[in-house]
C-alpha cells in the first residue's frame, strides 16, 4: 500500500506540473519595451505620445532633419558643395543621381511616415472622443489639439514630397493640377496594399482640407502659442505657403497675416542677437515653428550641422557679393575651418555639437508672402510695405520709398530678397520652379555649370524601391531624367 | 486546443493509473568476470546491466563483478567502451563471465537519441556519436571546434581563432536564409542557452555558451541529422540537433581521475605574402607611388617633398615624423602578438555504492591568446548523481556551475582593433615607443588617429574589455519503472547565465573617447531557459514483436533581461566604475521572453532482429509565431533493415559481419524565426522622444501568418560491419526548406519598408560517407582509422521576389544557385602598357566582354564560385603500441571560396592615403620596369579606378587542409603504476593545430570564414598548441 500511494502522489504532482505549463497564457509572452499596436491607444496621454513620435520623424535624417531643407538649397544656384569634405549630396549637386539614391528613399520614407503615423493618431483620437469615455474638458482639449497637430504635420509632409517628387502646382504659365503627383489618401495605409499615384492637384486638395481640419480642431483644442509644435499660427503659416505655391495670392495674404498675429512673431534686428540667436536652445521670436533638437536626438553626422561644416556645404562666392556691404546677414557668413577656408560657411546651424533647431516657419518668410503677394495683386504701397520688414535688414533701406516701385521691379526685388533672407532654409529650389525663372549657375562655383535652365519641368524620380515592391501600382514619372540639366 | 489537449491528460492520467503494479520483490546474486580477448586479462570498469533496468554495476580492478537482479530478468548485457556489448541469456545461471572483442564501436552498442538510448540496431536515424576520446586531446574552450570534420554533414568554422570566442556551425548545409541556423544544443536531455552574444553585436567578441561546459565531463556527443533523429524536437530541430551527455558514476569503488596540461600558444604566420612592408619597402613603394602620381618629379625631388610630408601633423615638432622616415623599422603585428601559455586541470571522483552513483568533477583552465590582452580562463565544478530509491524509483541530480572569464580586443575594422592598426593603418617607420622609453602618442592621423596599439592595450591606463560569465545547470530527474517494461521519467532543466561585459575605453590612449576623457561600457545579461520534460516509455514484447512507445509532453521557457549602462570621462585614468565617470551617463535595458509547449511521441517496432520501424509525432506551440499559426505538427518515419541478418545473407557472414538499410522522411521546424522572439507582433516601439519627452513609432507590422520555417528531410543509409573489422556508412539526404522568412518590400507609404513573411523555399541535397577500421588489432598493437567526407549541394529554391537579392558587393541570392553564390566585379588583370586595372563589363568586344579602366563602369557578375565547398571532410588514425599511443585528427574542405577582407583594405594601390601595403602587392604590382606585373600600378592618389569595390582580385579559394591535433601518449606499464597505488598513469604530448595548408592562391591570415558572411576583416591569427600533460587515474 505504501508503494501504491506513494507512486500514485508521485504521478499525481508531476500531472499538476504538466497541467500548470499547458496553459494558453504560457504562449503569450509579454514584450517589455514595447506595446501592442491594437492596445497603444488607450489614453488621451497615448495620443500625446503618438504625436512625439511623429515630431521625432520630422527631425530624422530623411525629411526636416536634413534631406527636405538640403532638396530646397543643393539642386538651385546659391549654395555649392565644392569645398571638398565628403560625398553627402554630391550627386544632387551634380544632378547625378538616379532612382535608385538613398537620400530619396529615405526622404520618401520618412515622409510617409510621417503622413501614415499622423493619421494613426487621427483615427484613434477621434474613435476615443466618439466612445465617449470618462474624458474631462481637459482630455477633450488634448485630444483635439492632437489631432489638429496630425492633420496639419500630415499637411506638411504631404506638401514637401508632392514638390519634391511632383512638379509645381503652379507657375506664370502653367497649371500642373492635372500631372502625376504622390501617393495621396485620405485614409490610413496598410502595409500589404497596392497603391498608386494620383494627382498633384489631388495632393494640394487633400493638403488643403487637412488644414482646414487642423483649424477646426484646434478651435475645440488649444490655440496657444507653442513654438516647437505644430501650432494653431503654424496651421496658418503652411496655408500661406500653400497659397502662394498655388498662385492664390489673397488666400496667402489672409494666412501669413494670421499667422503673424497669432504667434506674436517679429524680425529680429538687433545684429548681435540676430547672429546669436540660430545657435541657441530657445526658440527665437521670429520662430513660427521651429523643430527643438537637443543632444538626445541630434543626427551628429548626418546633421544640417554637419553639412555646412565637415560636408564642406558653402554659399557661392557670387552669392555673398548679392548682399550689400553692412547687411545684417553678412555676418552669418565664415570662413570654414574644417575644409577649404577659400570658401564661405553659411552660419544658421553654427553649434559646434551639431545641436542647432531647424526653424519650418518664421516671421521674414511670413512678410515676404505678403509682400510677393501683395505685388501680383499690384497692390504696390502694402507689397512694399510688408517687404520693408525683412529688407531693412540692408542698412541702406530704411523707408518704402528706397524700394523698387514698378511691379515688373518689385518682383524680382521680392524674389532676390527671399533668396538672401531665407537661405539654408530649404526654399530656393521650389521658388525657382513656381515662378518659372530659368536657371543659372554662376560658372565653376558648382559641380555642374548649368546656363538657362527650366528647373520648372523637373521632378526627383520615385524612389526605385517603391516601384519595385510586388505588386505596386506606384509607377515612375515617365522620362523624368529627359528633364535633367545637361 | 486547450481541450484537446486536457483529454490528451486525461488519457495518459489513466494509462499510468492502470499502470501502477505490485512488483515481485525476490532478487538472487549473479557473479562473474569480464575478460579481454586480447590478453584474458579482466577488465576494470566494464558495466554490467540488467537489460530493460537501471540496475547495474561495474567490474572490479580484476574483471570482477557481483550483482542482484531480481527474479524476472532475463538478459544481462555488458558493455565497454571500444568494445563490442555481449547480452546473455541468465536463464538459471549465477555465474555469468563475458569475453570482449574490439569492434568499430561505430555499429554496435548504444546510441543516445532524443529523449533516451537506443540500441544502435534499431536506430533508424541518421546520427554520429563522438565520444569523450576526440575531445581529450583538445584544449580549445569550444567544445564544439574539436568536432571539425570528425562528423560527416557537420561544418565547424572557427573563423575567430580568440579563445573562447564560439564557431558557427552547420549541420548539411544552410538551411534558412534568414532566420536562425545554429542546431538545438541539448545537455542531458534538455536543452541548454546556447545563443552566443556580445553586446557591441561583434561575434569575434562573443564569449561562447558552450565554453562553460567542461571537455573532461561530456560522455559523448552525438550530432543527429535526418528527420527519424530531429522531427522528434519539432519545432527547434530544422538545424539538425547535438546531444551532448555528462559523465555519470560508476558503481564500485570511488575511482579518481586528475589531468594536468601545459602548453604553449604561438601563432601561425601570415602566408601568400599578405603581411605588411617594413620600413625599407615602404619607403620604396610610397616613393614610387609619390612618382607615379607625379610624373614630372624626379625622385629626388620625391624624397626632398616627402621628407617634409608629416605622417602627423598635428604633433608637436619634436614628435614629427615624416613619411620617409627610416631610423625605425616596427613589425606592428609582431608588436600585438605573443606566446599565449596555457594551463589545464581537471579532477573528477566517480563511484558508488549500492544504490547511489556520483561523478563529482572540477577543473581549471587558463588560455592566453596570442594577440596581446586576449585571454580565456575558467573554473567549472559539478556534481552528477543518481540514486536508486527503490527497485522501480531512481532520482538524479546534475548540478554544474562554472565562471568563465575572457578578455578582449576590439576587433575586426574597427579603429581601435589592434590587428587592424597593425596592418592596415600604421606603418612601419612609426616607432612604438620614444627614444626616452614613453610611449609614442602620435602615431598617424591620416588612418590610425594617434591610435598606438600597444600601449591602448598593454598600459594600465589603456582600454580594457572583459567579459565574465556565471553558468549555473540544474538538471534534477525521477524516473519510474511502473511496470516490467514501462518507465515514467521527468527531467527538469535550469540553465542560468549571468554575463557581466566590460567595456573601458582610454581617455588617453583611445581616439574615438579622447576628448570626453575616456568611456565605460557595462552590459549586463541575465538569461536563462528552465525546461520540463516528462516521457512515459513503454517496451513490451508480444512474442516475435518488440514494441518501443513513448509519449510525451515537454514546456520550456527562455528569458533575458538585460542592462547597458554607458558613461563618458573617467575622473582618473585607473578608475572605471560609474561613480567615478562625470559625463554621458545612459542606461537603456529590456527583457524578454518565449515559450514552447508540446506534446510528441515516437514509436518503434521491430521484429526477429531484422525489420524496424519507427515513427514519431510532435505538437509545438511557439511564442514565437503569429497568433494564427502558433501551433504546428512534425512527424517522421523511418525504417532499417537489417540485411546481414537475413537467411540469404548467411553465407557473407564472415565478410559481412553487419549490414543495414536505413530510409527516413519527416518534418521538422525552425521556429528561430527572423526577427526575435516577437517577430509575430506588431508593437508601438519607445525612445522616438521629441523636446525631452517621450514619443513612440510602429516599428512593425503585425504578422499573425507568420510560421515556423519547415524542413522536410529524406534521408537513405547504408551501414557496413566488413570483416568486423571495418565500418562503413553512407547517406544520401535532401532536405528541403519551405516557408522561408523574408522581409518582403512592402510600400513605404505604408510607414514600413517591409513585412516578413514566410516565402521562400531552399534545398540541401548531399551525400555523406564516414569509413572505420581497425588495422591491425594484435596483442600490443592497436591501429585504427577513420575517414569522412560530405558533398553538400545548396539552391535556392525559391525567393520573395522576381528579382534576385544583391548581398553588399560580392553576393547574390539566386533562384537556382547556391544561397551564397558570388557576384561582383571582374578584376580583368593588368594593362601591361600602363599598369592599370581591367575589369569586365559585357559588350561587343571578343568574349563578349569589354575592358574598362573604372569600377564605375563595371558590370557585376555571377559567378560559378560559392561559399560551399564542393567537399569537406577529415581523417584521422589512432595507433597502439606498447603502451605508446599516437592519434592525428585532420580536417579538410576542397572547393569553396572566400573574399579577402584582408586584401582590400591592406591592398589598395595608392587610394588610401599614406598608407602601407602587402608584400605579396609590393612585388608584383606594375611598375615602368616591370611590365608584366599582375596586380596594378600603385599609385598615390585620391582615387584609383574605384577599387575599393570589391571585385575578384581579392575572390580567393579557401580550401585548406588543417592537421587538427597531433598526440603522443605513454602509459606506464601496469606494474610500475600499482606500485604506485594508482590504476594507470600516461603521460603525452599534445600538438594541437600544428599545420594548415592552403591553396597556392590563397593568401592571408586563414581561408576559413564566418559561416554568415564570407568574408574575414583580420581576425585573431590561428594558433598551434604544444602542450605536455598529464593523466592519473587511482
Amino acid at each position: 500500500m505504501k508503494k501504491y500511494s506513494l507512486k500514485i502522489t508521485v504521478i499525481l504532482v508531476l500531472m499538476v506540473a504538466m497541467l500548470a505549463s499547458c496553459g494558453k497564457e504560457f504562449l503569450n509572452t509579454r514584450q517589455t519595451d514595447a506595446v501592442d499596436d491594437q492596445i497603444a491607444f488607450r489614453v488621451p496621454g497615448d495620443l500625446v505620445t503618438g504625436m512625439h513620435g511623429v515630431y521625432h520623424s520630422m527631425t530624422r535624417v530623411g525629411f526636416m532633419g536634413r534631406n527636405v531643407v538640403l532638396f530646397g538649397d543643393i539642386p538651385a544656384d546659391k549654395i555649392n558643395k565644392m569645398a571638398a569634405g565628403d560625398m553627402t549630396f554630391q550627386t544632387i549637386e551634380a544632378y547625378s543621381f538616379t532612382d535608385n539614391d538613398g537620400n530619396l528613399l529615405s526622404t520618401w520614407t520618412t515622409g510617409y511616415q510621417i503622413i501614415n503615423n499622423s493619421m494613426r493618431v487621427i483615427d484613434e483620437g477621434n474613435r476615443m472622443l466618439n466612445d465617449g469615455g470618462p474624458w474631462s474638458a481637459a482630455d477633450i482639449s488634448l485630444m483635439h489639439t492632437q489631432i489638429a497637430e496630425a492633420h496639419a504635420l500630415r499637411a506638411f509632409a504631404l506638401f514637401k514630397l508632392v514638390n519634391i517628387f511632383g512638379l509645381p502646382h503652379s507657375t506664370p504659365t502653367v497649371n500642373n493640377a492635372g500631372t502625376l503627383g504622390i501617393v495621396a489618401e485620405d485614409r490610413f495605409i496598410f502595409s500589404d496594399e497596392s497603391v498608386q499615384r494620383s494627382s498633384v492637384g489631388d495632393a494640394y486638395d487633400l493638403i488643403l482640407a487637412s488644414i482646414e481640419r487642423a483649424k477646426t480642431h484646434f478651435a475645440l483644442g488649444n490655440r496657444s502659442f507653442r513654438p516647437f509644435y505644430m501650432n494653431y499660427a503654424a496651421v496658418h503659416a503652411l496655408e500661406a505657403r500653400v497659397n502662394l505655391y498655388m498662385r492664390n495670392w489673397q488666400g496667402a495674404i489672409t494666412a501669413a497675416n494670421a499667422a503673424l498675429e497669432a504667434s506674436g512673431a517679429g524680425i529680429e534686428m538687433n545684429q548681435d542677437r540676430f547672429i546669436a540667436m540660430w545657435g541657441e536652445p530657445a526658440a527665437t521670436n521670429e520662430d513660427i515653428f521651429s523643430l527643438s533638437i537637443n543632444a538626445a536626438i541630434a543626427l551628429a553626422a548626418s546633421s544640417l550641422t554637419a553639412f555646412y561644416d565637415v560636408s564642406g556645404g558653402s554659399i557661392n562666392h557670387s552669392f555673398y557679393y548679392e548682399f550689400e556691404p553692412g547687411d545684417m546677414r553678412l555676418g552669418l557668413f565664415v570662413r570654414h575651418t574644417t575644409v577649404d577656408p577659400s570658401f564661405w560657411r553659411p552660419m544658421k546651424f553654427p553649434n559646434a555639437a551639431r545641436i542647432n533647431n531647424t526653424r519650418v516657419f518664421g516671421a521674414p518668410e511670413m512678410y515676404l508672402i505678403i509682400a510677393e503677394a501683395q505685388t501680383e495683386l499690384d497692390q504696390l504701397d502694402a507689397a512694399r510695405t510688408a517687404l520693408l520688414q525683412v529688407a531693412r535688414r540692408n542698412p541702406a533701406i530704411t523707408v518704402v520709398g528706397d524700394l523698387p516701385n514698378g511691379q515688373a521691379e518689385l518682383r524680382t526685388f521680392v524674389a532676390e530678397e527671399r533668396a538672401r533672407e531665407l537661405f539654408q532654409e530649404g526654399h530656393r529650389f521650389f521658388d525657382i520652379r513656381r515662378t518659372g525663372v530659368l536657371m543659372t549657375r554662376p560658372t565653376g562655383e558648382t559641380r555642374l555649370n548649368i546656363v538657362n535652365w527650366d528647373a520648372s519641368r523637373f521632378v526627383f524620380p520615385i524612389p526605385y524601391a517603391e516601384i519595385n515592391v510586388p505588386g505596386n501600382r506606384v509607377v515612375q514619372t515617365p522620362n523624368w531624367q529627359g528633364n535633367l540639366p545637361q | 486546443m486547450n481541450q484537446k489537449l486536457s483529454s490528451m491528460k486525461k488519457i495518459l492520467f489513466t494509462v499510468l493509473l492502470l499502470a501502477v503494479v505490485q512488483m515481485l520483490s525476490a532478487q538472487r546474486t549473479i557473479t562473474g568476470t569480464v575478460v579481454d580477448v586480447m590478453d584474458n586479462l579482466g577488465i576494470p570498469g566494464a558495466t554490467v546491466m540488467v537489460r530493460g533496468t537501471g540496475i547495474g554495476t561495474i567490474t572490479d580492478i580484476d574483471g570482477r563483478y557481483s550483482l542482484n537482479v531480481p527474479a524476472d530478468a532475463t538478459h544481462l548485457v555488458f558493455s565497454f567502451m571500444g568494445m563490442v556489448t555481449q547480452t546473455v541469456e541468465i536463464g538459471a545461471l549465477t555465474t555469468i563471465d563475458a569475453t570482449m572483442t574490439h569492434g568499430a564501436t561505430a555499429l554496435e552498442g548504444v546510441v543516445i537519441s532524443a529523449y533516451g538510448v537506443t540500441s544502435r540496431a534499431s536506430f533508424t536515424g541518421s546520427a554520429t556519436r563522438i565520444g569523450s576520446d576526440l575531445l581529450e586531446g583538445r584544449t580549445t574552450p569550444s567544445i564544439t571546434t574539436a568536432l571539425q570534420g570528425a562528423v560527416p554533414g557537420l561544418v565547424v568554422s572557427s573563423f575567430a581563432a580568440t579563445p573562447g570566442s564560439p564557431p558557427d556551425l552547420q549541420i548539411r548545409g544552410l538551411g534558412s536564409a534568414n532566420s536562425g541556423t545554429a542546431p538545438l544544443f541539448v545537455v542531458d536531455g534538455v536543452p541548454i542557452l546556447s545563443e552566443s552574444t556580445s553586446a557591441f553585436a561583434d561575434q569575434e567578441r562573443a564569449l561562447d555558451m558552450l565554453a562553460a561546459l567542461a571537455p573532461s565531463d561530456i560522455e559523448s556527443i552525438t550530432v543527429l541529422r535526418d528527420a527519424s533523429a530531429t522531427a522528434i524536437f519539432g519545432a527547434r530541430a530544422s538545424n539538425g540537433v547535438v546531444l551532448i551527455t555528462t559523465r555519470q558514476g560508476q558503481e564500485g569503488r570511488t575511482q579518481f581521475s586528475v589531468n594536468v596540461r601545459a602548453g604553449l600558444n604561438s601563432r601561425h604566420g601570415i602566408r601568400g605574402g599578405m603581411e605588411p612592408l617594413n620600413t625599407e619597402q615602404y619607403i620604396d613603394m610610397i616613393t614610387r607611388s609619390w612618382q607615379a602620381a607625379n610624373p614630372n618629379l624626379t625622385m629626388e625631388q620625391v624624397r626632398n617633398e616627402l621628407s617634409t610630408t608629416w605622417v602627423n601633423p598635428a604633433a608637436p615638432a619634436e614628435f614629427r615624423r615624416s613619411i620617409i622616415a627610416d631610423d625605425v623599422n616596427t613589425n606592428w603585428y609582431d608588436e600585438i602578438m605573443r606566446v599565449g601559455r596555457l594551463f589545464d586541470v581537471n579532477a573528477s571522483a566517480s563511484g558508488g555504492s549500492g544504490r547511489t552513483r556520483f561523478f563529482i568533477s572540477g577543473g581549471y583552465q587558463r588560455n592566453e591568446g596570442v594577440v596581446i590582452a586576449q585571454g580565456f580562463e575558467r573554473y567549472n565544478a559539478r556534481i552528477n548523481l543518481t540514486n536508486q530509491a527503490t527497485n522501480w524509483l531512481t532520482l538524479g541530480v546534475n548540478v554544474s556551475g562554472a565562471l568563465t572569464n575572457m578578455s578582449n580586443t576590439l576587433t575586426g575594422s574597427g579603429a581601435a582593433s589592434p590587428i587592424y592598426l597593425a596592418t592596415v593603418f600604421l606603418l612601419p617607420n612609426e616607432p612604438v615607443r620614444n627614444p626616452d622609453g614613453t610611449w609614442n602618442e602620435w602615431t598617424n592621423s591620416f588612418a590610425a588617429a594617434r591610435m598606438n596599439p600597444v600601449a591602448l592595450y598593454t598600459d594600465p591606463e589603456g582600454t580594457r574589455n572583459w567579459q565574465d560569465q556565471y553558468r549555473f545547470t540544474l538538471n534534477p530527474f525521477i524516473r519510474m519503472n511502473l511496470m516490467e517494461d514501462l518507465v515514467f521519467q521527468t527531467r527538469f532543466g535550469y540553465d542560468l547565465m549571468v554575463g557581466d561585459e566590460w567595456s573601458v575605453w582610454s581617455g588617453r590612449f583611445h581616439n574615438q573617447v579622447r576628448p570626453q576623457n575616456g568611456r565605460t561600457v557595462r552590459r549586463l545579461d541575465l538569461r536563462s531557459v528552465q525546461s520540463i520534460v516528462n516521457t512515459i516509455n513503454w517496451m513490451p514484447t508480444f512474442g516475435l514483436h518488440n514494441f518501443n512507445i513513448m509519449l510525451g509532453q515537454e514546456a520550456q521557457k527562455w528569458s533575458e533581461s538585460l542592462t547597458t549602462s554607458t558613461a563618458f570621462g573617467h575622473s582618473h585614468p585607473l578608475l572605471y566604475v560609474f561613480n567615478a565617470t562625470s559625463s554621458g551617463q545612459t542606461i537603456t535595458g529590456f527583457n524578454r521572453y518565449a515559450t514552447i509547449s508540446s506534446v510528441f511521441s515516437n514509436a518503434e517496432y521491430s521484429i526477429w532482429d531484422r525489420y524496424y520501424l519507427s515513427a514519431s509525432f510532435r505538437r509545438d506551440g511557439s511564442s514565437r509565431l503569429g497568433a494564427n499559426r502558433q501551433w504546428g505538427n512534425f512527424w517522421s518515419v523511418g525504417g532499417r533493415w537489417r540485411i546481414s541478418h537475413e537467411n540469404f545473407m548467411r553465407p557473407l557472414e564472415h565478410i559481412i559481419s553487419t549490414a543495414a538499410l536505413r530510409v527516413s522522411y519527416g518534418t521538422t521546424g525552425n521556429q528561430q524565426v527572423m526577427g526575435g522572439f516577437y517577430a509575430a507582433r506588431g508593437f508601438y516601439g519607445f525612445g522616438f522622444n521629441y523636446n525631452e519627452q517621450a514619443g513612440m513609432i510602429p516599428l512593425r507590422v503585425a504578422n499573425p501568418d507568420l510560421r515556423w520555417e519547415s524542413n522536410n528531410k529524406f534521408n537513405i543509409g547504408l551501414d557496413l560491419l566488413l570483416f568486423d573489422r571495418l565500418s562503413l556508412e553512407i547517406d544520401f539526404y535532401d532536405e528541403l526548406t519551405t516557408d522561408m522568412i523574408f522581409e518582403v518590400p512592402a510600400t513605404r507609404t505604408s510607414g514600413f519598408a517591409v513585412t516578413t513573411r514566410n516565402v521562400g523555399e531552399m534545398r540541401n541535397r548531399g551525400v555523406e560517407a564516414m569509413l572505420t577500421g581497425v588495422l591491425v588489432s594484435q596483442r600490443n598493437l592497436r591501429w585504427t582509422a577513420s575517414f569522412n567526407i560530405t558533398r553538400n549541394v545548396n539552391r535556392l529554391e525559391r525567393l520573395a521576389t522576381d528579382e534576385p537579392i544583391f548581398n553588399r558587393n560580392y553576393l547574390i541570392h539566386q533562384e537556382g544557385l547556391d544561397f551564397n553564390t558570388f557576384s561582383m566585379i571582374v578584376f580583368a588583370g593588368v594593362d601591361p602598357t600602363n599598369g592599370r586595372a581591367m575589369f569586365l563589363r559585357g559588350g561587343d568586344g571578343p568574349n563578349r566582354y569589354d575592358i574598362v579602366y573604372h569600377v564605375n563602369q563595371a558590370e557585376r557578375m555571377t559567378l560559378d564560385r560559392r561559399t560551399t565547398p564542393d567537399f569537406f571532410g577529415g581523417f584521422s588514425t589512432t595507433l597502439n603500441a606498447f603502451g605508446f599511443d599516437l592519434s592525428v585528427h585532420t580536417s579538410f574542405s576542397v572547393g569553396g571560396w572566400m573574399h579577402s577582407g584582408d586584401g582590400r583594405m591592406l591592398e589598395h594601390f595608392g587610394r588610401n592615403s599614406w598608407r602601407t601595403t602587402s608584400v605579396f602587392a609590393h612585388e608584383n604590382s606594375w611598375r615602368p620596369d616591370r611590365t608584366d606585373a599582375i596586380l596594378p600600378q600603385i599609385i598615390r592618389q585620391a582615387s584609383v579606378d574605384g577599387g575599393a569595390t570589391a571585385n575578384t582580385m581579392h575572390l580567393m579559394p579557401a580550401d585548406i587542409f588543417r592537421i587538427q591535433s597531433i598526440t603522443l601518449g605513454y602509459t606506464v606499464p601496469r606494474e610500475i603504476v600499482q606500485r604506485m597505488h594508482l590504476t594507470s598513469a600516461r603521460i603525452f604530448l599534445s600538438f594541437e593545430n600544428p599545420f594548415f595548408f592552403t591553396h597556392r592562391d590563397f593568401r592571408g591570415t586563414t581561408p576559413e570564414i564566418g559561416l554568415e558572411w564570407p568574408d574575414n576583416m583580420w581576425p585573431a591569427p590561428p594558433f598551434r598548441t604544444n602542450a605536455i600533460g598529464l593523466n592519473l587515474n587511482f
